[in-house]
């Protein structure tokens, strides 16, 4: 009698974790940019920066009230860095599909490089209107009024009916397969994750730019990734509700202007 | 009361307009006169398929490229069908008998059961109906002018269910390459929404084929099931369902999915795959009664391999864009070697490989389509036909030219382990192979076998389809994946 044959040994859970989802990796850095802002809020509110009601923009001054106004390499750098830590919060985790699908159609031994070249070239793009913004406002010694915010919450509700914002959000949704090896294919990485920035600047702008004026309220930004997320990583058109996106925007505006 | 859905060409031999094809003819005609708005019409029922006109839950709601294709189509095709039934038995007393009446079905065109089959049905060529008189509405002006006279048909390749039966799985975990008969694993999936789902091998060929063989009307989403052989082709398809052996889902996700129809008098209604399973639960069954090899499935040979429990992992693929303008196009592929988990694998060589054609992008559909094949440079696919991987097609293509879709182009996967095998055996695989893309026409038929139907109709219509029959396709990638 022959031996019955033995069932192939079944790999490690966290061996096939990197099998079917190399984009984990997205997670353990999603995680890490929120815990740097949450850190940077509870820094805030302690007392680091003078707050009046209204916490400090990631590119105004961090450093004694007393201190002049004027800007300093520091500060604005800090803003800059602080400024693509909200965007490696907020936006990055809606690349889940895009550098899921990169990684699982490219050659094995570049499935987390081709992965991360795509998110590179995705946060360079939006690096460019985080250095415009933290650039203005380390100049314009301004302390938006929370208003602002509020207002720019309902452009953005606005903003989604727009045949624009819906043809974005349909670019943010595709992929290309990219080529196998080499420079070539590190290029076409990068170009793909410039061209879903591009995408994802489209859709998201406002929302990013609300966000923003209302640096450290991180209930604010983690409820706004939730939209965006919900809106990027949903493959079924059905359930991508431009309503509700909208509606969710319009709520968080009024709670900005009455809570 | 159970209706048998006959094979169309089965109807076309008994008699010339045959009473379920007058019958249907007849039907098309009141439909085409309802409104737009009324569910029951034929411009809605188009619509419910494609539309760039307010879509909702109803409309624009075909499912591609997803293992929702089948269960969808079996229950668009049911509604459609009630409606058409309720019209049939309204019809007066000179032009239905009471037999159409209570059982009317609707046929199927079995193309792949045979060479005469695969000639459009004369029913749908006639210029008039049987008064001689009346125009004829399932002849449309919108198909290439040899397949609307009769002149050609359906490739072999176009219509053959071999692949599809073959597949001994209904369905694929979207990763971007593995084969199944059914579709991928996704969510509800209108075009190309999921990025990682490749079409099931049923939705290639014949589906897919016998959309971009028949006409512009029927290549394009928004416009397919305004040609009356639609719904025919789409018989067939659910019929070849009905033929393959293997067991389909039992996940809950596939069986409690709602989709949104109306029913014969326009009242809402929603259908799940759980319900349509068995077509006995819809109330119909097909002449042919489950399994019949015809003389297409002679050589099949199912794949009796299992899918192995680990990713597929690309090791092969094309550096550049292709573009596909009417000529044979070849491409160098590179090909390494795995270094995943099929390298550490007790088995050294793959169970399963797979050859995918990615982000096909165009603006219009051509009226030929490609055959591919997969070889050693020096080899040439035009003298021996051992390297044939499969057949491409541009069914749904102008949406890739659309902002406000989600598609990355088509994509296409087909199983070559065979293919792999034998190439490996000659010691042809190598670093470097070909792909080749082989320009495929519809086949002419030869002359002592034409009916001569509708063939003094064509010569308008030839100018157009000459137009567009190589009308450019870009490739974007073309790769192997070892499983
Ligand atoms: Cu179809």
């Amino acid at each position: 009698m022959s031996a019955a044959p033995v069932a192939p040994e079944r790999p490690a859970w966290w061996v096939r974790l990197d099998w079917y989802h190399p984009e984990w990796t997205l997670g353990v850095v999603t995680v890490l940019a929120w815990a740097i802002l949450v850190l940077a809020h509870g820094a805030t509110s302690s007392g680091v920066v003078p707050v009046d009601g209204m916490p400090a923009m990631p590119g105004m001054d961090h450093g004694d009230a007393a201190a002049s106004t004027a800007p300093t390499v520091s500060a604005w750098a800090t803003g800059v860095g602080l400024w693509l830590v909200m965007a490696a919060a907020m936006m990055l985790p809606s690349l889940r599909t895009a550098m899921r699908t990169t990684s699982l159609t490219s050659r094995w031994n570049r499935r987390h490089r081709a992965a991360w070249l795509l998110a590179a070239g995705y946060l360079t793009v939006w690096a460019i209107p985080g250095l415009a913004v933290v650039t203005v406002l380390s100049v314009v010694p301004w302390t938006p009024p929370v208003w602002v915010t509020g207002v720019l919450l309902l452009v953005a509700a606005a903003w989604v009916a727009t045949p624009v914002r819906r043809d974005s959000l349909a670019a943010c949704h595709r992929t290309r397969r990219v080529p196998g090896q080499g420079r070539r294919a590190d290029a076409a990485c990068a170009r793909e994750g410039v061209r879903l920035g591009l995408a994802c600047v489209g859709t998201c702008w406002l929302i990013m730019l609300a966000a923003t004026l209302a640096t450290h309220d991180v209930l604010l930004m983690a409820v706004l990734t939730v939209v965006v997320v919900a809106e990027k990583v949903v493959e079924d058109r059905r359930r991508r509700l431009p309503a509700w996106t909208a509606g969710t925007l319009v709520v968080l505006a009024f709670g900005v202007f009455f809570l | 009361m159970t209706i048998v859905r006959r094979e169309v060409w089965s109807l076309e031999n008994e008699q010339a307009w045959h009473p379920i094809l007058h019958a249907y003819a007849l039907a098309v005609q009141e439909m085409r006169a309802r409104p737009a708005h009324d569910p029951t019409s034929w411009r809605y029922q188009a619509a419910v398929h494609a539309t760039t006109d307010r879509p909702d839950k109803f409309r624009n709601q075909c499912q591609h490229n997803s293992w929702f294709f089948l269960s969808w189509h079996r229950a668009y095709l049911h509604y459609f069908e009630l409606i058409v039934r309720d019209i049939v038995k309204k019809l007066p007393d000179g032009e239905v008998d009471d037999e159409t009446r209570e059982g009317w079905a609707l046929p199927y065109w079995g193309y792949d059961r045979g060479d005469a089959q695969r000639v459009l049905p004369p029913s749908f060529r006639q210029p008039t109906l049987r008064d001689g008189v009346t125009p004829n509405p399932l002849r449309i002006a919108q198909r290439d002018a040899g397949i609307n006279a009769g002149t050609t048909r359906l490739t072999v390749g176009d219509a053959s269910s071999v692949a599809a039966l073959a597949e001994t799985v209904f369905t694929s975990p979207p990763d971007g390459a593995s084969t199944a008969f059914g579709g991928a694993k996704t969510p509800p999936n209108h075009f190309r929404e999921s990025q990682l789902a490749v079409p099931g091998t049923l939705e290639i060929v014949p589906h897919g084929q016998v959309h971009n063989r028949v006409g512009p009307f029927m290549r394009s989403f928004d416009t397919a099931p305004l040609d009356p052989i639609f719904w025919l082709h789409h018989a067939n398809i659910d019929n070849i369902w009905t033929r393959w052996g293997g067991p389909d889902p039992t996940d809950t996700a596939w069986l409690d999915q709602t989709f949104d129809f109306h029913d014969a008098n326009g009242t809402p209604t929603t259908s799940t795959a759980e319900e349509v399973r068995e077509t006995t639960s819809l109330g119909y069954l097909y002449d042919d009664a489950g399994p019949v090899p015809g003389p297409l499935e002679a050589d099949m040979s199912p794949h009796e391999r299992d899918v192995p429990d680990r990713p597929a992992e690309l090791i092969g693929e094309t550096a550049d864009d292709i573009t596909l303008a009417g000529n044979a196009t070849r491409a160098a592929v590179a090909v390494g070697t795995p270094s995943g988990p099929l390298s550490t694998a007790e088995e050294a060589a793959p169970t399963r490989v797979y050859l995918t054609v990615d982000d096909v992008r165009g603006p219009v559909a051509p009226s030929i389509t490609y055959n591919v094949y997969l070889h050693a440079p020096d080899q040439d696919p035009t003298t021996e036909d051992d390297f044939f991987v499969g057949p491409i097609n541009f069914f749904g293509v102008e949406q890739t030219a659309r902002a406000d879709t989600d598609h990355g182009g088509l994509r296409f996967a087909f199983d070559i382990t065979d293919l792999y095998q034998r190439l490996r055996d000659a010691g042809r695989w190598g670093d470097e192979m070909t792909v080749s893309f082989l320009p495929v026409e519809a086949e002419t038929v030869p002359p002592d076998q034409r009916d001569d139907i509708g063939a003094d109709q064509a010569e308008v219509a030839e100018a157009a389809t000459e137009d567009l029959a190589s009308a450019p396709v870009d490739v974007g990638r073309v790769g192997v994946y070892v499983q």
